[in-house]
């Protein structure tokens, strides 16, 4: 396996989310049998934000109803092909949700001007506490960035930040260890929670980080990037385990290769015993 | 090449390198100049697609030129599949360059295509670079490409659809999405943008797309929207994540 040049924030996050599933998706890139109706809806709610930012970001204003026009599109396409909702979701349901999430959104929104949207970056990493240079090129995409070096991340949930939680956030670091290697100077961070909860709330939350908070999240970058080149796939159980897309494949997991014999097609040319390729 | 030579002839290759044309191309480098020379105010750039694997990798990037004459955007893609191969690992600056030289065309009103935006076109043996110092790309474009492949470009292996990656694969969730939000933008909702979609796709069913004519229907749409091109502003599309 070639090892990767370049590491994503996403792909971090999937790795250490689970590695067996990151291999799954990044290493195999076995199709999704299906999707979850969550991660597509924060996607469509995402999608309308960012539009409206940039309509903002290009002076003009955008009116909710637009806003609207545009989560009503992206969500209406995420359900051409089917999703797989919650007990207590469906379509329907969720598209009364995301109009009144984004209309607190909208609503809510500070004057604080956006400087970009959807900032992308790619850098070689370097250990800013001690300048060494650790070989891994990053690339990531900030949500949002305001006046005053803020770095905005936009997430939809169903419940608010576990204690913790806004200090572990590994994109938030991300960003500001990017902004840093780039700039040279230490971003102001902000969580934008969009809550999904009956009557939806819009939490924001300003946070910091330190030289040496980066310096860590430098290294646990390093660190899983070498864990990939290396092939530590292993699956990480826990609750995520129930809406996992790979669930079925991760059910045939033995600590060896091959895998779904499905997917994959085993190689028998003695070279090694379960030895196989993507299909 | 002259700095200020706009138009080349560019050799034109089939699968095997064999010469079986050529074509008069405009350079960037060319483009760049007339523009300043026509009071080029702006040229902003903006990333509208990530490459990644779930959208076949296709880069798109837009561009705004701003001259006396106005304001002027296009869009610009790569991918795997129309960038030689020692490009591939850019394809976001590919991109990029490709969507100034769309909007330095219409800028500067030159309706030849830029050696930019082509694949499969090579200069002749002693032609010297095109365009930019970078040939497609950037000057970054070319100082990356370097590191990665040290090979003279002139001699670059033409760059075809490799069997697994030659668009025919089915369209991407995150093109349908994007289509979608596009014609929103139009005035069709849902179904009507559903039918819409179908109509212009000519297919029964959205599963039967593929890749290659959804990127082609977003380019499509995208230069035609009211705005894009000669106006004086443009409305912003609805963007892809």
């Amino acid at each position: 396996m070639e090892p990767p040049r370049t590491i994503s924030v996403s792909q971090v996050n999937a790795y250490l989310g689970c590695p067996l599933k990151y291999r799954f998706q990044y290493v195999d890139k076995i199709p999704r049998p299906w999707r979850v109706a969550a991660m597509a809806f924060g996607s469509s709610v995402h999608a309308a934000v960012e539009w409206f930012h940039r309509e903002r970001l290009a002076g003009r204003t955008p009116d909710l109803t637009e806003v609207l026009k545009v989560f009503d599109a992206d969500w209406y396409a995420q359900n051409v092909e089917p999703l797989v909702f919650s007990e207590r979701e469906s379509k329907d349901s969720l598209a009364e949700k995301g109009r009144a999430m984004l209309q607190l959104y909208v609503e809510s929104t500070n004057g604080v001007k956006p400087v970009a949207v959807e900032q992308f970056f790619e850098l070689d990493l370097a250990d800013p506490e001690t300048g060494e240079v650790l070989d891994v090129r990053l690339r990531g995409v900030i949500d949002l960035v305001e006046e005053g070096e803020m770095l905005v991340d936009l997430k939809t949930a169903g419940r608010t930040l576990e204690q913790g939680g806004l200090e572990r956030h590994l994109q938030l670091s991300t960003y500001a260890l990017a902004f840093f290697l780039l700039r040279g100077t230490i971003p102001k961070l902000r969580l934008d929670m969009l809550l999904k909860t009956a009557k939806p709330r819009l939490e924001r939350h300003p946070t910091t980080r330190s030289v040496e908070d980066l310096g860590w999240t430098a290294r646990l970058i390093r660190e899983v990037s070498l864990a990939i080149q290396t092939e530590h796939f292993f699956p990480n159980p826990s609750w995520r385990c129930t809406e996992c897309e790979y669930f079925a494949h991760c059910q045939q997991w033995r600590g060896t290769w091959p895998l779904p014999s499905e997917q994959l097609v085993t190689v028998s040319d003695g070279e090694g015993v379960g030895e196989s390729v993507g299909a | 090449m002259k700095a200020d030579q706009l138009i080349r002839t560019v050799e034109v290759h089939d699968r095997n390198g064999q010469v079986i044309g050529s074509k008069e191309v405009v350079t960037y480098q060319g483009l760049l100049q007339k523009a300043h020379k026509e009071g080029l105010a702006r040229l902003r750039t903006s990333l509208l697609q990530i490459p990644t694997e779930d959208n076949g990798r296709v880069a798109i990037a837009k561009a705004e030129v701003e001259t006396g004459k106005g304001l002027f955007e296009a869009i610009g893609d790569a991918c795997p599949e129309n960038v030689d191969e020692f490009l591939a690992p850019h394809l976001i600056r590919v991109a990029e360059t490709r969507a100034k030289a769309r909007a330095l065309r219409d800028a500067v009103n030159v309706g030849v295509v830029s050696f930019e935006e082509l694949d499969g076109v090579r200069l002749p043996p002693d032609g010297g670079s095109p365009g930019s110092d970078s040939g497609r790309g950037s000057s970054a474009d070319t100082a990356q490409a370097g590191r990665s492949s040290p090979a003279p470009r002139a001699r670059a292996p033409i760059r075809r659809p490799a069997a697994s990656g030659n668009g025919s694969e089915p369209m991407t969730e995150a093109q349908r999405r994007y289509l979608f939000r596009i014609l929103s933008g139009q005035g069709y909702q849902r179904e009507a943008a559903e039918e819409r979609l179908k109509d212009l796709l000519e297919v029964e069913r959205l599963s039967v797309v593929t890749k290659a004519s959804a990127t082609k229907l977003i380019d499509e749409l995208l230069n035609a929207a009211p705005g894009n091109g000669t106006a004086g502003h443009g409305a912003t599309p609805h963007h892809q994540r």
